[in-house]
């Protein structure tokens, strides 16, 4: 546990630098923006930025791009509270207890124990990260592509089995996603497929330009399908006092805050991402809590038990991105495709290779969630004065940043074209209740997951059996297998009992 | 039930038509698929295999998608889509957008953006026109200054700026 301290501190040395720090200013700030504004989630807001920092050192980009998620998520546990929007899926569970405690005029204290409990998860997940990465590395050297293709099936399998809805719309998901992924150059012959003659699509369909339709234009358009002015107003003056006041009462919590970091934790680490934590979290502090029976009316603990797993699992979500190439969230998924256009690539050789780029990251985490948890406090009245403004005006300048984004990231035209495709798909897609997350999963591993399939099938002569060849591998197997089977399970117990 | 608020669209019709669109695009995947060698080769699977399975999953799981909402349809549950009005807002959101696009394409980023502000803000949300001028011709201002001076990556120009010989 110890050998990794020197790595931190040099880490440490290079996240505090006066740039980079200036840089996580920036991102919590411009991460609350997007976490606040509908139609600007976290994953969209990372895509929108990414393509300004192609040109940046990696750590300083990396620094610039984790803030605003850390950010985002923090905004969106802001307008969760005060306006019952979820600005992030995963704060969803925000608004059970949240917004009932604002209502009744304890937003200060709904506010502060939702940002406290939010540093508490960060620093516990980005704590759990440094622990845990050298063994994470050891454990990732022993990945060949067997080992990796039944990982990645896990990741899809536990989006199906967990991932809430109707598992067969999470089954289209994931193939919309694969299928995309397989445009343009397949790696292995060099042949071009399904261009079907446009040599525009010769190059594949970005995930970029894909998550800024999906999640943005997509969004947007489901805002405006209501008309303006459903915002309740609530009272968003923060006084010192009262701050000062939830912030002592907070660590009455403490079985509550170790609990949901410890399930965010597992979520994040486990393919599960931050949405399912959240609702998981929720759901056993309902249980087991002695306040269980209060939860939904206004209770501290359940937006503590929402809140904390959301960030730890986001913060956790690293290690496995880091490790192993896998993202546990859209906005990781996002994160990992800009880390290949950087020229790195993710797995145990990364830690090796790059310790400045891994430790610097993992001491930032640390850093800005400070910084965020000091930043937040202080501009909720102004992100609310944001929230305030016409949507009939906010809502043209956000198509205008999402048109403006997919055209910086390969200045084509057909991007613009492509976004408006995709924003339709999103907003019928979320309308339906079809998941978008394992989309954009499925188009961020799709070709690595059948390089790892044709590689293992090479090593295999073409037996299936190789996913069974040892215990790591066919112990994951199995659990993939049993993932995509559960709902089946659930539907025929649920006949039974009928 | 008043005109605006009558149910326009079904949410079963939107829950068939849109897997009859991915039963469509799981077809198409097939179809390109079947372009190459979808079975095994001298290194393993061949080109298509991979892509064709993906086309076979869609498709399967389409069709249990689009038979769901046709059996269920026969209920009380007639759940609305969209109402009269919200279909006006989503029309009257998604026209300027497509519209945007193709100005963007022809006339540049820059103009375009102006264009679609002066519609969006001046004449369909009215609001009053000095903030409507302020918007639209402040916020390409600051496009083009914040993209070509400080970030450095140039937005997609029209005729407009061809003549005034900006590059």
């Amino acid at each position: 546990m110890f050998e990794n301290l020197p790595l931190l501190i040099n880490g440490f040395a290079l996240a505090v630098s006066p740039y980079n720090i200036l840089l996580m200013i920036v991102g919590v700030f411009l991460g609350i923006l997007v976490g606040v504004l509908p139609g600007l989630g976290a994953p969209n807001g990372v895509t929108l930025l990414m393509p300004l920092t192609f040109g940046m050192n990696p750590v300083s980009a990396i620094i610039l791009l984790t803030s605003m998620y850390w950010g985002a998520l923090y905004g969106g546990s802001t307008t969760s509270i005060l306006f019952n929007i979820p600005g992030e899926p995963s704060s969803v569970a925000t608004t059970f207890d949240g917004h009932p405690m604002a209502k009744a005029g304890r937003a200060t204290e709904a506010l502060t124990t939702a940002f406290l409990s939010s540093g508490f998860g960060a620093l516990f997940g980005v704590a759990t990260v440094t622990v845990l990465s050298s063994w994470a590395t050891r454990f990732a050297l022993k990945f060949s592509p067997v080992e990796y293709f039944t990982v990645f099936m896990l990741a899809f399998g536990s989006f199906v089995a967990f991932g809430g809805g109707s598992p067969i719309k999470t089954v289209v998901s994931i193939g919309l996603g694969l299928a995309w992924a397989s445009i343009g150059m397949d790696t292995v012959s060099g042949s071009m497929r399904l261009t079907y003659g446009i040599p525009e699509l010769s190059r594949g369909i970005s995930l970029l330009v894909a998550v800024i339709g999906l999640y943005g234009i997509g969004e947007l358009c489901q805002t405006m399908q209501e008309p303006a002015g459903t915002v309740e107003p609530v009272a968003t003056k923060l006084s010192p006092r009262e701050v000062l006041r939830a912030a002592l009462i907070w660590p009455r919590y403490w079985i509550a805050l170790l609990r949901s970091a410890l399930i965010g934790v597992w979520m994040g680490i486990t393919p599960g991402g931050p949405t399912a934590a959240t609702f998981m979290s929720y759901g056993i502090g309902r249980r087991f809590s002695k306040a269980g029976a209060r939860f939904g009316t206004g209770e501290p603990e359940g937006l503590v038990s929402s809140e904390v797993s959301d960030q730890a699992a986001g913060c956790a979500a690293m290690l496995p991105m880091l490790a192993l190439g896998i993202p546990s969230s859209a906005t990781a998924a996002v994160l990992l495709g800009g880390l290949m256009i950087w020229g790195l690539t993710p797995g145990p050789a990364l830690f090796a290779e790059r310790p400045d780029f891994v430790w610097g990251l993992i001491a930032s985490m640390y850093v800005s969630n400070v910084v965020c948890v000091i930043m937040v406090l202080t501009t909720v009245p102004l992100f609310a004065a944001v929230l305030r403004a016409p949507f009939t005006i906010t809502g043209p300048l956000i198509v205008i940043v999402c048109l403006v984004g997919a055209w910086t990231v390969g200045s084509a035209t057909i991007d613009l074209w492509m976004v408006l495709a995709f924003g339709a798909i999103g907003y019928f897609m979320s309308r339906l209740q079809y998941p978008i997350a394992p989309l954009v999963l499925a188009m961020v591993l799709g070709d690595r997951a059948e390089d790892a399939f044709r590689q293992s099938m090479i090593l295999s002569r073409g037996s299936l059996l190789v996913f069974w060849s040892n215990p790591l591998a066919g112990t994951v197997a199995t659990l993939a297998l049993l993932c995509f089977a559960f709902p089946a399970f659930t539907a025929v117990r649920r006949a039974f009992h009928r | 039930m008043d005109q605006e608020s009558s149910p326009f669209i079904s949410r079963s019709a939107v829950e068939i038509a849109f897997a009859l669109f991915t039963l469509a695009f799981g077809a198409a995947i097939i179809g390109g698929a079947l372009e190459f060698k979808i079975g095994w080769g001298d290194i393993g699977p061949e080109a298509g295999y991979f892509p064709f399975r993906v086309g076979i999953l869609i498709v399967l799981a389409s069709l249990v998608n689009l038979v769901q909402p046709i059996l269920r349809r026969r209920g009380p549950a007639a759940e609305v889509f969209l109402t009269r009005e919200q279909g006006r807002h989503v029309v009257a959101f998604a026209v300027p957008v497509i519209a945007l696009v193709g100005l963007a394409v022809g006339l540049g980023i820059y103009v375009a953006t102006a264009l679609y502000l002066l519609f969006t803000v001046g004449f369909v949300a009215r609001h009053r026109s000095w903030l409507t001028i302020l918007v639209s011709l402040g916020a390409p201002v600051v496009l083009f200054l914040l993209f070509e001076y400080v970030f450095l990556t140039p937005l997609l120009k029209g005729p407009l700026e061809n003549w005034l010989g900006v590059y």
